[in-house]
C-alpha cells in the first residue's frame, strides 16, 4: 500500500465527516438548559397561575400547568381533531352497545413515586367529582356527572361506565369521559375535601404526579418553575427548567424576549411592524386555533328586540369584511369564521362547510336586501329604520387590546355603511362578565371570544337556558338540533346543528386571528409547541447551539 | 421618661385600633358585600351564597368585626380565594424582598443626603450651595413614576446594562448575590433621587444652623481647624434632626415604594399590594394596609423614643 | 404633608442675591430675582392650566382615532408629538389626559382645602375633650402613606370623576387641618379675638371673619401646594390603574401605556406625560415658595 492511499482514505473520511456532520447536527436535538416563556404563550396574553388541582382549575392557565403534570384519558390531537393514543392513558375505549356503555383500558402507567395507575385513581377522581358539585371546573360539560348512572371498576387496568341515557359516544368520549384523569388516591386519599382546596396552589402537595413535568417553585404573582418528571415514561423533554412567567402586557413580553428575559412571547398584532426586525429573534406563525371571536347580542332586552329578527342578525353578519379585517388587521394571518364551528380542524365541519358554503358572508348589498324585506327603510341620517324605532345598538368592548380595538373599529364602520349604527363603549373584564351574568342588566351587544376544544357540540353556548348563553337566545328547532347531535349516533346531528346556526347568528360569529410567537434562535419546536386545542407539548421544544446561520 | 412612653404607647395603640376598625368597616360596607369581590367572575349567586356560608360573612356585621379580632388575635390573616393562599404566608415572603430594598435605598441615601447637606451647610450663600438648592427644588417636583420610567429607558433600553424587572435573574440555577445587586440599582437609585432632595436639605439647613452658633465662633477663635469643628461637633448636633427625619419619612417610602415596586416588577409589599388592589383581592389589601398602618405608628412611635433619649431638652405635649 | 415645609434655604440666597447691590439695574434684577420663584411658578402655573383647559378645545383632533399605518411614529409634522401604538394623535392624547388629569385634581384640592380649614377651626374652636379627640382621629388618618389610603380605596370603589374627587379629596386634608387647628389655637388668644366676642360675636362669625383673614397668607400657601399635591396623587394613581379609567386617558395612564412598550424605545410617549406632571408639581412648588417669601415676612 502506498502513502497515497492511506492519506486518500483519511482524506475522504474527513470529508465525509465534515458532510455529514451538519446533518447530523441537526438531528441532536440539544438540552436548552432553562426556558422561558409567559403564560398564555401561542393563545392569549399572560396571567397568574393560582392552581395546579385539576379538577378546581378556573382559568386556561392554570389548566395548562395541570395538564402537564397529569395525564388524561385522553389526549385530542389539535391538528386532526382526533384521539392521538399515543398520549393518552387510555389504551382503548369501546362501547359495544352504541353509546350507552363504555369500557375502559388502561395502558401501564405509573406514578412519578412509582406506585402503578390503577382504576382505583379513576374511581377517587369520580368521587372527587361528585363530592365538589357545582364546585367542579367541568360541571356539566359533556353531561358530567350526572349523566352517569354507575362508574364499574372490573379489574386494575379496566373500567365500565354506563349512562342514565343513550348519547353520541363521540361526544360523550371526548367530551364527558375524557374528564375521568386518574388522580393518586394513595397520595391524596388521606387528606379531607376541604385540605384539598386549601392546598390547591401549592407546589408541595403535588408531588405524586404522571405528567411530563412537576412543579419545583410557585413564585406566587411572579411565575412557574417547573421541570421534567425524571420518572415519566413518555417522551424525553429537552430541557433541565421550564419557567413560565406571569406578565401584565403584551409590551411587557415583547421587552422580556427582546432583552433575553423570555425565550418565546406572543408577537402583539398591534406593534406587528416594530417586532419584525428585533435582533436574534424570529417570527414563528402558529396554525389557527379552535376558537373564534363573537359579538353576543342581548335577546332579552327590549331596546334592541330588532336582534331577535334572524334578518337582521344575518345582515349584520351579511355586512362584515371578515376577509379584509383578516387582511388588515391580522396582516393575512387570521380565519374568516361564520357558524360555531372553526374550521381548523375541519373534522368536525359539516360537508357544505367543507366546501365552503355558509349562509352568511361578506355581502353588502345582500344584507340591505334582507334589512328591506324585514321592513327597515333608511331615515333622513341614513340609519335604518322601521316605526320610528333606529336600527341602532351599544357594543361592550373589553379594553385594553389593540386587535379588538380595531376589529370593532372596522366592524362599525362596515355595519354603518348598511345602515346600522353600532355605538362603542369599552368595559373591562370583570365588569363584562358581571353584566352577562346578571340577568337583570341592560347590555345590549359585547364582544367575547369563545375557545372549542372536543366534540363542538351547543349545548352550553346556544340551548335555552344554557350555561353561557347570556344573550337569552332561544330556538325551538335549535334545541331538538343541538340534542339530536348529541344524543344520536354519527356526525349528521352535528351537522344539522352548525349549518342551523350559521343561517341563525345567535351569536355574531367573527374572525378569529393566528398567534404568532416570537422565538430567540436557538430555540426550535416552537411551531409544534401549541396546537389548535390550546394543548402543550414541552416534548418538542429543542435547542440548537447559537451559531452564525442561526 | 417613662410617663411619656406610656402615654405614646397608650395613643399608638389607641390609632391602630381605630385603623382596624375603620378598615374593617370600609371593605365590608361595601355594596353586595365582600363575597363578589373575593370571588370576582365566578360570583354567581350560588357561589356567593357558598362563600358567605364558607367564610361566614352573612353573620350580622357587629360578631364578624368581632370574629377578626380574634382571627388577628391568633395571627391568622386571612385567606386569597384569587391566589389560593393564606395571606400570612404571602406577605412574610414579600416583607423580605421590601426590607431589603428599602434598607439599602435608606442607607444609600442618608450618605448622600449628609455629604449634599454639608456642603450646602458650608458653603451657603455661594453658588455650590444655590446649585443644591436648585437641584433640590427640582428633584423634589419629580414624580416617582416619571424618574423610574426615564431610568428604565436610559439604563435598561438605550444602554442594556441593567435590568428592568424582577428580583434575581430566574435562569440562573441559584440566585447569585450579584445578580441580586443587579436588579436592585435602578430601583434603589429611583427612590434615592426622590427622597434625597428633601432629606439633605433638612441637613443643610441643620448644618447652616448649627455653623451660625456661638460655640463654633468660639471653636474658630481658639484657633481649632474648621474640619475638627465641622466633623466633631456640628455634624453630631446636625444628625439629630435627621433621626426623626427618617422616622417620619418611614412611611413615604412605602408611597413612593409602590410606584418604584410596579415599574421595576420588584416584588415586595408595595407590588403585592398594587396587583391586589387591581385585582380586587380584599383578604390581602386589608392584611397589608394593617401592617403598613403599625409598622407606621412603631416608626413614629420609635422616631420619638430615639429622639428623646439622644435629646432630654425636648419637650413633649 | 410632605410639600408643607419651612422657609427653604433656596429662598433666603434669593434674597441675600436682590439685597446686594445698590444700582438700579441691579436693584430691578433684585426685585425680579427676588420674585423670581413666584412668577417663575405662576408662569408655569400658567402654562399648565392652559395646557389643561384651554388648549384641548383649541386643537380639533380626535384623540380617540387610529391610523395603524402610523403607529409609533416619532414627533413629525402630521403629528406634532408622535403618535402611540395604535397611530393616535400623541398631542390630542396630551391635551385630553390633561383635561382629564386637572378636571379631578382641582376639584379635589378645593374639596381638601375646605375640608381641612373647617375640620381645622372646629377643632380649634372647640372645647378642649372634643379637640383632643379630634387630632387623635387625625393621627389614625395620617397613620397611614396617603398613596396607600388611596389605593386601597380606589380598589373599592367604582372609578368616575366624581368618585375620584371625593376620594382624593379626603385624603389630602389632614395636614391642613392641623395646621389651621393649631393656628386657631395660636390665634384665639389674641386681643382681637376677645374684642369681637365680648361685643357678641359668635363663634362661626369671629372664625370667618378674623381668623381666616389671618391666616390667609398659610392657608394660600398651603392649598398652593395641595394642588400639587393632588395632581401627583391623581397622576400616580391613573399610572397604577387605578385612578381615571380607560378610554378616557390622563398624563399617569399615558406614561404607564408608554412604559408597557418601552422596549421599542418611545421617548416621545415618555417625555411629555411625565415633564406634564412634573411641570405641575414644580409650578404648585414654586409658587407656593414664592408667595410663603413674599408673605412670611408679614408674620
Amino acid at each position: 500500500m502506498n502513502i497515497f492511499a492511506g492519506k486518500f482514505a483519511a482524506f475522504s473520511g474527513l470529508l465525509a465527516l465534515l458532510l455529514l456532520a451538519p446533518a447530523a447536527q441537526a438531528q441532536v436535538k440539544g438540552d436548552c438548559g432553562t426556558i422561558v416563556i409567559p403564560t398564555g404563550l401561542g393563545i392569549t396574553s399572560s396571567a397568574d397561575i393560582t392552581s395546579f388541582n385539576p379538577l378546581l382549575v378556573d382559568s386556561l392557565y392554570n389548566q395548562q400547568a395541570a395538564s402537564m403534570m397529569y395525564l388524561g384519558l385522553i389526549w385530542l390531537d389539535g391538528s386532526t381533531g382526533q384521539i392521538d393514543w399515543s398520549r393518552s392513558l387510555a389504551s382503548s375505549i369501546t362501547t359495544p352497545d352504541e353509546g350507552t356503555t363504555y369500557n375502559v383500558t388502561l395502558r401501564p402507567w405509573h406514578w412519578s413515586d412509582g406506585v402503578p395507575v390503577t382504576t382505583t385513581d379513576i374511581a377517587y377522581t369520580f368521587k372527587l367529582i361528585k363530592e365538589l358539585g357545582p364546585t367542579y371546573v367541568g360541571y356539566g360539560a359533556g353531561g358530567m356527572p350526572d349523566i352517569i348512572k354507575s362508574l364499574n371498576i372490573i379489574s386494575p387496568t379496566q373500567f365500565q361506565v354506563v349512562l342514565k341515557r343513550r348519547v353520541n359516544s363521540t361526544w360523550f368520549i371526548y367530551n364527558g369521559l375524557g374528564q375521568l384523569l386518574p388522580l393518586p388516591e394513595h397520595s391524596w386519599g388521606k387528606y379531607s375535601l376541604d385540605q384539598i382546596f386549601q392546598a390547591q396552589s401549592s407546589p408541595a402537595f403535588f408531588n405524586v404526579i404522571d405528567g411530563p413535568l412537576r412543579t419545583v417553585r410557585l413564585d406566587v404573582g411572579l411565575d412557574l418553575i417547573m421541570a421534567p418528571n425524571p420518572a415519566y415514561e413518555g417522551p424525553k423533554m429537552h430541557f433541565q427548567r421550564l419557567i413560565l412567567k406571569f406578565l401584565e402586557s403584551d409590551g411587557a413580553e415583547v421587552q422580556g424576549v427582546e432583552s433575553g428575559d423570555l425565550d418565546m412571547a406572543n408577537a402583539p398584532v398591534a406593534l406587528w411592524d416594530a417586532v419584525q426586525d428585533l435582533p436574534g429573534i424570529r417570527l414563528v406563525t402558529l396554525p389557527p386555533a379552535d376558537s373564534y371571536n363573537e359579538s353576543q347580542l342581548n335577546l332579552h332586552n327590549p331596546k334592541v328586540a330588532f336582534l331577535q329578527d334572524v334578518r337582521v342578525r344575518d345582515a349584520i353578519a351579511d355586512a362584515i369584511d371578515e376577509a379584509g379585517m383578516v387582511q388588515l388587521i391580522d396582516h393575512g394571518l387570521g380565519e374568516e369564521i361564520y357558524g360555531p364551528v372553526p374550521p381548523e380542524p375541519p373534522t368536525f365541519l359539516s360537508p357544505e362547510m367543507k366546501a365552503g358554503h355558509y349562509p352568511v358572508g361578506y355581502d353588502p348589498a345582500k344584507a340591505r336586501a334582507l334589512l328591506k324585506e324585514a321592513g327597515y327603510t333608511p331615515g333622513p341620517d341614513g340609519i335604518m329604520q322601521k316605526n320610528g324605532v333606529k336600527l341602532s345598538f351599544v357594543y361592550l368592548m373589553l379594553s385594553g387590546d389593540a386587535m379588538i380595538e380595531q376589529m370593532t373599529e372596522f366592524m362599525q364602520s362596515d355595519l354603518a355603511k348598511v345602515g346600522i349604527q353600532m355605538k362603542v363603549r369599552e368595559i373591562e373584564f370583570n365588569q363584562l362578565l358581571a353584566l352577562l351574568n346578571n340577568p337583570n342588566s341592560d347590555w345590549q351587544a359585547a364582544g367575547l371570544g369563545q375557545d372549542l376544544g372536543g366534540y363542538p357540540t351547543g349545548e352550553d353556548l346556544f340551548k335555552t337556558n344554557s350555561f353561557e348563553n347570556s344573550g337569552g337566545y332561544s330556538d325551538a328547532t335549535m334545541d331538538r338540533l343541538i340534542d339530536q347531535s348529541t344524543d344520536t349516533p354519527g356526525m349528521t346531528g352535528l351537522y344539522a346543528y352548525e349549518n342551523y346556526a350559521s343561517a341563525q347568528q345567535p351569536v355574531i360569529f367573527m374572525e378569529t386571528a393566528q398567534v404568532t410567537l416570537l422565538v430567540r434562535k436557538n430555540l426550535q419546536g416552537a411551531a409544534n409547541f401549541v396546537d389548535a386545542y390550546n394543548n402543550y407539548y414541552p416534548d418538542q421544544l429543542y435547542c440548537t447551539p447559537e451559531g452564525p446561520h442561526a | 421618661m417613662i410617663k411619656m412612653v406610656t402615654t405614646r404607647l397608650a395613643s399608638s395603640t389607641l390609632t391602630i385600633f381605630i385603623l382596624v376598625t375603620m378598615v374593617f368597616f370600609m371593605v365590608h360596607l361595601t355594596p353586595g358585600g365582600p363575597a363578589y369581590s373575593i370571588l370576582g367572575q365566578k360570583a354567581t349567586a350560588a357561589s356567593v351564597a357558598n362563600l358567605n356560608a364558607r367564610l361566614g360573612l352573612d353573620q350580622p356585621l357587629l360578631k364578624q368585626y368581632g370574629i377578626w379580632w380574634w382571627h388577628l388575635a391568633q395571627g391568622q390573616l386571612g385567606y386569597s380565594y384569587l391566589l389560593n393562599r393564606p395571606v400570612g404566608q404571602l406577605l412574610w415572603q414579600y416583607e423580605l424582598n421590601t426590607l431589603v430594598f428599602y434598607t439599602v435605598s435608606i442607607v444609600v441615601s442618608t450618605v448622600l443626603s449628609i455629604l449634599l447637606g454639608l456642603v450646602q451647610g458650608v458653603y451657603f450663600g455661594r453658588w455650590p450651595a444655590k446649585i443644591i438648592g436648585g437641584l433640590q427644588l427640582g428633584f423634589y417636583a419629580l414624580p416617582a413614576f416619571f424618574v423610574a420610567a426615564m431610568l428604565v429607558l436610559w439604563f435598561s433600553v438605550d444602554l442594556p446594562w441593567l435590568p428592568a424587572s424582577g428580583i434575581t435573574n430566574l435562569r440562573l440555577p441559584s440566585p447569585t448575590i450579584a445578580s441580586y445587586a443587579a436588579h436592585l440599582v435602578l430601583p434603589v437609585t429611583t427612590i434615592t433621587l426622590l427622597t434625597v432632595s428633601s432629606l439633605s436639605r433638612y441637613f443643610g439647613e441643620a448644618v447652616h444652623e448649627e455653623l451660625a452658633k456661638d460655640y463654633v465662633r468660639t471653636a474658630r477663635a481658639k484657633g481649632v481647624s474648621f474640619p475638627a469643628i465641622l466633623f466633631g461637633h456640628v455634624l453630631r448636633n446636625a444628625l439629630r434632626p435627621l433621626v426623626t427625619i427618617l422616622g417620619l419619612s418611614f412611611p413615604y417610602i412605602f408611597t413612593g415604594g409602590v410606584i418604584v415596586e410596579s415599574v421595576f416588577n420588584y416584588p415586595g409589599l408595595g407590588w403585592l399590594m398594587w396587583r391586589s388592589a387591581l385585582s380586587q383581592d380584599y383578604p390581602i389589601l386589608i392584611a397589608i394596609v394593617l401592617i403598613i398602618g403599625i409598622l407606621t405608628v412603631l416608626g413614629n412611635l420609635l422616631a420619638d423614643l430615639v429622639n428623646g433619649l439622644l435629646d432630654p431638652r425636648a419637650s413633649y405635649e | 404633608m410632605a410639600f408643607s415645609t419651612r422657609v427653604p434655604a433656596m429662598s433666603e440666597q434669593i434674597a441675600t442675591a436682590g439685597g446686594m447691590a445698590a444700582a438700579p439695574f441691579a436693584r430691578w434684577l433684585g426685585w425680579i430675582s427676588q420674585r423670581s420663584t413666584l412668577v417663575t411658578g405662576l408662569v408655569i402655573s400658567g402654562l399648565i392650566l392652559f395646557i389643561g383647559f384651554a388648549a384641548p378645545f383649541l386643537y380639533h383632533v380626535d384623540p380617540y382615532a387610529i391610523h395603524p399605518a402610523h403607529a409609533l411614529e416619532a414627533p413629525s409634522w402630521a403629528f406634532p408629538f408622535g403618535t402611540d401604538e395604535l397611530g393616535r394623535d400623541e398631542l390630542a392624547l396630551l391635551l385630553s389626559g390633561g383635561f382629564a388629569t386637572l378636571v379631578v385634581a382641582l376639584p379635589a384640592a378645593i374639596l381638601a382645602f375646605v375640608v381641612g380649614v373647617t375640620y381645622g377651626l372646629a377643632s380649634g374652636l372647640a372645647p378642649a375633650w372634643v379637640d383632643r379627640l379630634m387630632m387623635r382621629l387625625l393621627d389614625a388618618v395620617l397613620a397611614l402613606p396617603s398613596l396607600i389610603i388611596l389605593i386601597f380605596f380606589a380598589s373599592l370603589v367604582t372609578l368616575n370623576n366624581t368618585s375620584l374627587i371625593l376620594l382624593l379629596g379626603f385624603i389630602s386634608w389632614p395636614g391642613l387641618a392641623r395646621l389651621v387647628r393649631n393656628e386657631t389655637l395660636a390665634q384665639r388668644g389674641r386681643d382681637f379675638v376677645l374684642a369681637a366676642e365680648q361685643m357678641g360675636a359668635g363663634r362661626v362669625y369671629v372664625a370667618r371673619v378674623h381668623l381666616l383673614r389671618v391666616m390667609a397668607p398659610v392657608l394660600v400657601v398651603n392649598g398652593t401646594f395641595m394642588v400639587g399635591d393632588s395632581v401627583f396623587a391623581l397622576s400616580a394613581l391613573s399610572f397604577l390603574g387605578l385612578g381615571v379609567q380607560p378610554p378616557q386617558v390622563s398624563w399617569g395612564s399615558l406614561l404607564e401605556s408608554a412604559l408597557d412598550i418601552i422596549a421599542l424605545d418611545p421617548w416621545w410617549l415618555i417625555l411629555p406625560p411625565g415633564l406634564l406632571v412634573f411641570g405641575s408639581l414644580l409650578a404648585a412648588s414654586l409658587t407656593g415658595q414664592g408667595l410663603l417669601q413674599r408673605w412670611g415676612n408679614n408674620r
